[in-house]
């Protein structure tokens, strides 16, 4: 990520005129980056300090809690070791991973097969195949839900009603069903943009890598394997990441899925449900601040861990 | 009435009152916003703005409390945007009271104007001896069955959880896709109902202490009762949201309706295809006499950030007294409130109609039922306490966890919560 | 994740290089792979597209038929009443919901889109202090989760009384540190170093030539900047749900989250509503990218594509 600077070659020439103009280029190149940077500090930089902050405090009330309102109280780390030890906090990131080892593989390994399906010699209409499983990407997550949970629902949903027809009964809100159902909307949602990407990759390929090994007898099977899929890992490697983080912050899914008759997704189901029911539900600011830095650094942690494990073969 | 209410309060009859509450200046002309979730709200505020040319009130429509709009509330109040007027249930009233967000209204609620409410209307509204808000509806249990399939069935209208029960097992035998009940498993409000209507108290206090006991034993004779119904299968078992038990009812497996006064309104809504085949009787209880507890029924609470208290008074007092208040509500069976002020309450029985019931008198019930209320005390934690128990009681539908498993979930959480604030709890 | 995109790379040619090698198979065994690789895309087509095509006949129904699953026939057909009780439904506040959608999408991504493409340009093209730091700042921002910001963004605009209004929403959607990130590739991609030099030669100041010559050079890289902004600022939903509490304000995914809430306390009646609410608001967006689909492909290999 760092050949980035095709200008450093002009600048290098050290005359004294020029160093003025450098200097008058770099005054405005700081203009141009200022209004991201500035934007940034205020809703991503100035957010997590403000949290930081509020994270120290709790709210106290006195006598049975009716005499005028809460003071505020300086509680130091009270707060995080509140989240720390709260088992419901850390049940959710166990919810996640569970929902993440069901959801990430099958999103990964059915976007390759299926890109690697669409680029072999056999498919048909490719062009509008990958324009119709692209467009539940663009579908805001809360309405892909909001389509599936009425899939889901006992009585209205043509699922059941199918099954039903062979005497089949099943009640997708149950308990059983909450990991499957919940990947079932994610992977729907994104299974296209996986396999678009993906053979847009495979596209990228070139005509004389795959002429080669056609050449030497290759068959469509064996070129997909050793020839394509090795040439692909960076952008899986890549999706995979975003993937990861993307289950991480799991909130809208779940949050219909309860509100709409799941029986074993609770408020407080992911780590993001945790820190909304704290301050919404609960009205405890400080509560939720220190459970939604605890998921940021998690989170930035483990996207950092990702890129360092998916590095070696970006680079390549 | 509301103009005696203010000369009563000015010409100093209030005896408690140290401080005189602020007046209305006649003068003067006063804005007021007002939050509600509840249904003919806009009516009755048309009808207040008619009739108080020197005040005027600015309605906005919120989701109900617990589907989001007691953190719209709350989230307003933080943010310095909140009403001047708000309606908060029962339940939730201590907290919103701890929080600091509701004022002291003791000095305009005198005497006189408390003896306008049914008396334990006022026990909920008053906290640590202050007063903090005014009563509208109480949610009397009641239980709504389809006469119908009873008769087709040939099952008698419960007095009595236990032919409660016996009617559940009849009907197991004649139909086993059908059932007696729901059990609404991530519903809490209910099973406080009944744990209320059973006498169990889950709140108390002594001194500047809380007590909290949600597994007293009349709580755990109502769990045992419903576990055992669960267990052997005599009811249906179903999340308190979404299409599953709506479409129970709509397709006859299930024949009665566990909820309270105000729902009256809503089945015809929900089930438009069924009328004249509900009915409605006070809830059995396990003694055979009337008793019921509360689901649901709110309150009229004042910011305690508003600065036109007086004027924010004479409109709570207004929409839950009055008969223009009553009137758009409840005619053509828009709502069905049972009233806590004995004039609203005759207007409401008077104009609610609703031929969805046939000949039925709806209030009649409500009242028969009423008259069995019993003492309650709620405590400042509800709605995380809620969503504890909401939250616990999934584990229903599967098994793996009972009815007084939910019971105890809610104390940890409440118990939990009030050691948060920093409340003594014994 | 070297970076070494050329223009032509960055959008994939149109025709697909396959085809030709289809011959090597042999006969009978080819067939019927053909047949293979066709059904299986066929039933993913099918598992992509039977939920739309349900919510399109669920959203023709009256709420009776849809509650019993009754969705595939004639049965209770209200088409215009749906639409009516949508139109009508408080005022109009769906369309509402859907130009404030089209608001916060629209200028969040405009604006959003050229402050990525000013800030990558400069990341291209200029030297200056700290500048590598400065860029790890902005991948540091492609890595912290939105989602985890959106709640901390939530104190803060409580603390200062921002919460409710429309800036609380749209100043958030502006920042976009992937689209810094794309916006680099494009500007070396895009615009060659020697066109700028002999802007400045010819006398045109920085901002000039940023204006005159690199802007409409990168042109088609700030569409797809734009574009993946507008989509993702449409789909965001965390970010409103915690800011917003005046309807008047929300966009339309939360509109629908809301109108599909209060189904459980206004009855099912308006099921029909929520089912067509939810169908007119994925169409603009699908609209969108079936015309433009050049800059999203662009996008997608640019991004991830190392």
């Amino acid at each position: 990520m760092t050949t980035l600077t095709p200008s450093r070659a002009q600048a290098r020439q050290s005359e004294p005129a020029l160093t003025a103009v450098r200097r008058k280029r770099s005054r405005v190149a700081f203009v141009f980056i200022a209004p991201f940077f500035v934007l940034f500090l205020v809703a991503t930089i100035l957010p997590i300090l403000y949290a930081l902050y509020l994270s120290l405090f709790q709210e106290h009330a006195s006598g049975l809690g009716f005499s005028g309102g809460p003071t505020t109280v300086f509680t130091g780390l009270a707060n995080f070791v509140t989240v720390v030890t709260d088992a419901t906090y850390w049940q959710g990131y166990l919810h996640v991973a569970v929902y993440a080892v069901i959801a990430v593989p099958l999103l990964l390994v059915g976007g390759i097969v299926i890109a690697l399906l669409l680029d072999s010699a056999f498919a048909r209409a490719r062009r509008a195949f990958q324009l119709g499983i692209f467009i539940p990407y663009v579908v805001p997550g809360i309405i892909a839900a909001l389509i599936w949970l009425y899939l889901y629902t006992p009585q209205v949903s043509p699922i059941t009603h199918f099954l039903e027809s062979f005497h089949i009964t099943i009640n997708l809100f149950g308990t059983v069903w909450t990991y499957p159902t919940l990947a079932n909307i994610t992977i729907w949602e994104f299974l296209g943009y996986n396999i678009v990407l993906y053979y847009a990759s495979l596209q990228a390929i070139p005509r004389d890598t795959i002429e080669a090994a056609m050449i030497d007898g290759a068959g469509q099977f064996r070129m997909a394997v050793s020839i394509k899929l090795p040439l692909i890992k960076a952008t899986v490697g890549l999706t995979a990441l975003f993937t990861a983080i993307g289950a991480m912050q799991l909130f809208s899914e779940p949050l219909m899925l309860s509100t709409g008759g799941s029986s074993s997704i609770t408020q407080t189901w992911t780590p993001n449900l945790y820190a909304y029911t704290a301050a919404f539900t609960k009205s405890n600011y400080g509560v939720a601040a220190a459970a939604s830095l605890i998921l940021a650094a998690i989170a930035a942690l483990l996207s950092v861990a990702l890129t360092r494990y998916a590095k070696p073969q970006v680079d390549e | 009435m509301a103009a005696t209410a203010l000369a009563a309060c000015s010409s100093g009859a209030a005896s408690s009152a140290a401080t005189h509450a602020p007046t209305l200046n006649p003068s003067e002309t006063y804005n007021i916003t007002y939050w509600s979730w509840t249904k003919g709200s806009q009516e009755a505020v048309n009808a207040f703005n008619a009739a108080h040319p020197k005040i005027h009130v600015t309605f906005e429509q919120i989701p109900s409390g617990s589907s989001g709009g007691y953190a719209k509330l709350q989230d307003a109040f933080k943010a310095g945007n909140g009403p001047d007027v708000f309606n908060v249930e029962y339940p939730e009233l201590p907290e919103f009271v701890a929080s600091g967000q509701v004022a002291d209204i003791t000095d305009y609620m005198t005497a006189k104007e408390r003896d306008m409410y049914l008396p334990q209307a006022i026990d909920l509204t008053t906290l640590g001896g202050k007063n903090w808000a005014v009563p509208y509806d109480l949610g009397v249990q009641v239980l709504y069955y389809r006469s119908d399939l009873f008769t087709k069935y040939g099952l008698e209208v419960p007095k009595t959880w236990a032919q409660f029960r016996s009617d559940a097992e009849k009907l197991k035998t004649a139909d086993p896709g059908v059932y007696m009940s729901n059990y609404v498993v991530d519903d809490p409000a209910t099973l406080a109902a009944l744990a209320w209507q059973a006498g169990a108290q889950w709140f108390g206090t002594s001194g500047d202490s809380w007590k909290v006991d949600f597994t007293d034993a009349q709580s755990m004779k109502v769990a045992s009762f419903w576990q055992s119904m669960i267990s052997d299968g005599l009811v249906a078992k179903v999340p308190s949201n979404g299409q599953g038990q709506i479409a129970d009812w709509a397709n006859g497996k299930v024949l009665t309706n566990i909820s309270a006064s105000w729902e009256a309104a809503y089945i015809p809504g929900t089930l438009p295809k069924q009328a004249g085949k509900w009915a409605a009787v006070p809830m059995p209880s396990f003694t055979g006499d009337a008793a019921s507890g509360m689901n649901g029924g709110s309150s009229y609470a004042i910011s305690k950030a508003s600065k036109n208290k007086a004027a924010d008074f004479e409109f709570a007092q207004w929409m839950t007294t009055q008969t223009k208040a009553i009137e758009p509500r409840v005619t053509g069976g828009g709502s069905s409130p049972y009233l806590s002020n004995a004039n609203a309450e005759s207007v409401a029985k008077k104009n609610f109609t609703s031929t969805y019931y046939g000949t039925q008198d709806l209030y009649k019930v409500f009242a028969a039922s009423a008259a069995g209320l019993k003492h309650w005390t709620w405590g400042p934690t509800m709605t995380g306490t809620n969503t504890a128990m909401s939250d616990a009681a999934k584990g229903l539908t599967d098994g793996s966890i009972t009815v007084d498993g939910v019971l105890k979930a809610g104390q940890a959480d409440a118990i939990k919560e009030m050691k948060a604030m920093h409340l003594s709890v014994q | 994740m070297t970076i070494t995109e050329t223009p032509t790379r960055l959008a994939p040619a149109r025709t697909p290089r396959v085809r030709p090698y289809a011959r090597h198979s042999r006969g009978g065994n080819a067939a019927m792979s053909k047949t293979v690789v066709n059904g299986i895309l066929v039933l993913v087509a099918i598992y992509t597209f039977f939920p739309f095509v349900w919510t399109v006949m669920a959203s023709t129904k009256d709420s009776g038929a849809i509650q019993v699953g009754d969705v595939f026939s004639f049965n209770g057909m209200d088409i215009v009443g749906n639409f009516k009780m949508l139109a009508d439904y408080q005022h109009g506040l769906y369309f509402q919901w859907l130009g404030n959608s089209f608001l916060y999408a629209g200028i969040g991504a405009v604006v959003g889109a050229l402050v990525c493409v000013a800030a990558g340009y400069a990341f291209d093209k200029y030297d200056f202090w700290g500048k590598e730091k400065w860029f790890l700042l902005v991948l540091a921002g492609v890595l912290v989760p939105a989602a985890a910001t959106a709640l901390p963004l939530y104190l803060l605009a409580s603390a200062v009384h921002m919460v409710n209004t429309y800036w609380a929403v749209l100043i958030p959607s502006l920042v976009n540190p992937f689209g810094v990130y794309l916006a680099r590739i494009f500007s070396a991609g895009y615009i060659p170093n020697e066109v700028l030099e002999a802007a400045r030669i010819d006398g045109a100041g920085e901002f000039g030539v940023f204006r005159r010559i690199a802007l409409p050079m990168i042109g088609p890289g700030y569409v797809t900047v734009l574009l993946f902004q507008f989509s993702g600022i449409w789909n965001n939903f965390f970010l409103s749900l915690v800011m917003l509490t005046n309807t008047r304000l929300f966009p339309v995914s939360l509109g629908m989250y809301e109108l599909n809430s209060s189904l459980q306390s206004n009855g099912p009646a308006l099921l029909p509503m929520v089912m067509l609410g939810s169908l007119l608001s994925i169409i603009p967006l699908v609209i969108i990218f079936l015309m433009l689909q050049r800059y999203w492909r662009a996008g997608l290999t640019a991004g991830s594509v190392k």
